[in-house]
């Protein structure tokens, strides 16, 4: 009779230790399983050298939601130096993040990424991985826009290419 | 009476050295640091967004400086955020469903990606600009296959934009 109590006793106390670690598995899945992490892996880093910018963008959207992307005719940057001054922005209307990644020509290899930009914030100058010798080449500016939740979700972006005159 | 003396004085004193003047001026330094800034900007659509019977977006082109005769502001389909660049959006269902969509471009153009066609939808031209402006293309999503009702199905667009010659 005794035994029997207490094996019912154990049977309860088992019972309630997976009810504790199902709630507990639970709620880490809740914490942590559904957030996504940034495109980097990073978490959410703004980048650290955005200026203000105000680059007197007038407003012709009529309301609807979009994303002003700004655009490039010719850039001029000099040759040998990895400094280059460019302004990188993401215009004040906007109401998501940018990230910059810089190619040159055909090549995959990025000679700079921006952390992410606020809108009404900019890049000014910044470094490139290498410099380049004189000549004319083009330059694919990559934006990748975020939505500014938690998520970061991806919204639609562009690839704005110019002329790069390397004197 | 006093002015016109201070005046004279001044006058006199020019004459007397002008050389020391014009020595001063020849050490002037001008320095002139330029970063290149946007010369236009192009308002885009946030996301792929349509009902059933889709609809028509706008593009903008404003701030437009510069732009050369004969030349024009090109916006183009750059990729997707899907495999192999197909213009497709995605839904969140058991298993994962999608749907085709197409754009119809400003010129009348049916742009889409379909495997058994080849059609491809990168380059494409969606809308180009001459100065400041807005300009619709029309999107559609292709209803046939497996899908669901009442589920958002989500999807990103990569536009390139560029200036080039205008035909």
């Amino acid at each position: 009779m005794q035994n029997q109590e207490n094996r019912k006793k154990r049977q309860w106390i088992i019972l309630a230790a997976v009810l504790v670690i199902l709630a507990a598995a639970a709620g880490l899945f809740l914490t942590f399983g559904t957030r996504r992490e940034n495109p980097d892996g990073k978490g959410i880093v703004l980048e650290e050298g955005a200026e203000d910018w105000d680059g007197e963008m007038k407003d012709m959207s009529e309301g609807q939601t979009g994303i002003k992307i700004p655009g490039y005719g010719e850039i001029t940057v000099p040759a040998g130096e990895t400094t280059w001054k460019i302004t990188l922005a993401n215009p004040e209307e906007n109401t998501c993040y940018f990230k910059y990644t810089v190619t040159i020509d055909d090549s995959e290899n990025p000679i700079y990424e921006s952390d992410l930009i606020e809108p009404g914030k900019a890049v000014r100058e910044f470094d490139v991985t290498e410099p380049l010798e004189a000549g004319d080449y083009e330059i694919h500016l990559n934006i990748s826009t975020y939505a500014m939740d938690e998520e970061l979700t991806p919204l639609n972006g562009a690839v704005v290419k110019a002329v790069l005159h390397v004197v | 009476m006093k002015k016109s003396r201070v005046l004279l004085a001044a006058a006199l004193a020019s004459m007397v050295f002008p050389t020391g003047v014009m020595a001063a001026e020849a050490e002037q330094q001008l320095s002139i640091t330029l970063t290149a800034e946007p010369e236009y900007s192009v308002t885009i659509p946030a996301s792929v967004a349509m009902g059933n019977e889709g609809t028509y977006v706008d593009v903008t082109a404003s701030d437009v400086k510069n732009l050369p005769e004969g030349k024009k502001i090109s916006v183009t389909i750059s990729g997707t955020d899907k495999y192999n660049d197909q213009m497709l959006v995605e839904a969140e269902t058991t298993p994962k469903t999608s749907l085709r969509y197409q754009i119809i471009s400003e010129d009348g153009e049916l742009i889409e990606t379909n495997a058994s066609t080849g059609a491809v939808g990168v380059g494409k031209e969606v809308v180009s600009f001459t100065g400041n402006e807005t300009k619709q293309y029309q999107i559609k999503p292709v209803i046939a296959g497996r899908y669901e009702y009442d589920v958002e199905y989500t999807g990103c667009i990569m536009f390139g934009i560029e200036v080039t010659d205008a035909e």
